[in-house]
């Protein structure tokens, strides 16, 4: 068996028409993509459609793509604008309910004691319940960059907006944030 | 403060729903999308650069004549006429079985939020290659798996919530042999023949609709707690049931 394929070389074969390149793309991208979506549309079968649309956009897009350039940037661009459009479209307004999956920890790391499991998950509640208060613009740039975990630049282009920009929203959001959670999360409404 | 906060965020296990496994379902739209090669993206770029000397020797004809005769003998393009016309779009290309009257091009997700049902695909199929819903009657719509290639659609797997058993024998076509079986204790009815239309619907809420033949072959059809499975394609009537056995519908969405 050959080794994998890198990203470069699977962009050039799907460029030239090779679709079981792009899905291989698409494989590695698409968890990222979803979410990014689900962030935006806060429903799970819209961020499908919007993530399945946009996969199928870039790859009618992909022969104006630039090699060299990062691909995960540009399909999160195409991705997002598609959800934005699919939200609009819909009027919807659904809730992502940010809910905390179950701890887990490290095999072999000792169990916290209950006082200590409990400080943990009530910090975790509360952190929760004032994301769910902050407005839309601070909630999308927060989750991209922690929840997400994208860079700057993939944010900014999930977002629609500068790199610089993402800096300023994300420092603005994170002392929202911290208010928030100072005044017991009731604050700020949307 | 700042670094503890951002790091209980990164901290943070979102139960995020499912990821859909996209790389597949993009993987079957984009197969029936024109073909794009090496040799078709080379003759585009020609095809851009020679349209490109052609605009800058059009601005050069305005200028000077004799410029135009040079340029045009140095393309070969001495006896072409150049018109300026606006550019024409081409459409895309339909999906399969957009002409079988099967309602509007779909995805699961999309026919989830609308069906008043609901179901997944086969699982003795792969994917389909298109999906499509029609909203009512009858009522809670009606959604399609198709499946086929370029040359045409094979099999077409039906879903809706709706009877045939009061219709069936006085509605089918006159070319059409109705055999009345079971499918694990569920009445099934095997069509045959030159053409197998039939009536489905529910008496009572008066929504009954003829339904035409989509596709040669065979026709299945089971009523499973309330929703009926149509199996249609040149079929045999074992795998025909395989197919109907393999998916998963509710009459309620």
């Amino acid at each position: 068996m050959g080794r994998p394929r890198s990203e470069d070389e699977l962009v050039a074969l799907a460029r030239g028409g090779d679709t079981d390149a792009y899905a291989q793309i698409v494989r590695a991208h698409q968890h990222v993509a979803f979410r990014t979506a689900m962030l935006i549309t806060q429903n799970a079968a819209d961020a499908e459609d919007a993530a399945q649309e946009g996969m199928v956009k870039a790859w009618r897009a992909l022969p104006r793509f630039r090699s060299g350039e990062p691909l995960r940037p540009w399909l999160l661009t195409i991705v997002a604008n598609e959800a934005r459009n699919r939200r609009r479209g819909t009027g919807r307004r659904g809730h992502l309910a940010l809910r905390a999956a179950g701890e887990e920890r490290p095999s072999g790391e000792a169990a916290p004691s209950p006082e200590a499991a409990l400080l943990a998950g009530e910090l975790r509640g509360d952190l929760l319940g004032a994301l769910a208060h902050l407005r839309e613009d601070d909630r999308l740039v927060i989750g991209c960059r922690f929840l997400l975990d994208l860079s700057e630049a993939e944010t900014a282009a999930a977002l629609g907006v500068r790199p610089g920009t993402v800096k300023s929203r994300l420092s603005r959001a994170l002392g929202r944030l911290r208010e928030t959670l100072g005044t017991g999360g009731t604050a700020h409404g949307r | 403060m700042a670094a503890e906060l951002e790091r209980a965020l990164r901290e943070l296990r979102i139960d995020w729903p499912e990821t859909p496994d996209l790389a597949r379902s993009v993987h079957v739209r984009i197969q029936r999308e024109p073909a794009r090669s090496p040799l078709r993206a080379r003759l585009l770029r020609r095809r851009t650069a020679l349209v490109a000397s052609l605009v800058l020797a059009a601005g050069s004809l305005a200028l000077s004549p004799d410029a135009r005769s040079a340029i045009l003998e140095f393309l070969g393009l001495k006896s072409v006429k150049i018109e300026r016309r606006e550019p024409v779009t081409t459409p895309a290309p339909a999906p399969i079985g957009s002409d079988l009257g099967l309602g509007d091009p779909s995805t699961q997700a999309r026919a989830d939020r609308l069906a008043g049902f609901r179901v997944r695909p086969p699982t003795a199929l792969a994917a389909p290659d298109a999906i499509f819903f029609a909203e009512g009657p009858p009522d809670g719509g009606r959604l399609s798996y198709l499946y086929g290639d370029a040359d045409g659609p094979d099999v077409l797997v039906t879903v809706a919530r709706a009877s045939v058993t009061p219709f069936i024998e006085k509605t089918a076509g006159q070319g059409t042999r109705v055999t009345r079986f079971e499918v694990d204790g569920d009445p099934a009815y095997f069509l045959s023949g030159e053409e197998h239309g039939y009536a489905l619907g529910n008496e009572d809420r008066g929504d009954v609709v003829f339904e035409p033949q989509r596709l040669a072959g065979t026709t299945l059809l089971v009523e499973r707690g309330g929703v009926l499975l149509r199996v249609e394609g040149d079929l045999e009537r074992a795998r025909a049931v395989e197919i109907a056995r393999s998916i998963a519908a509710t009459p309620e969405p």
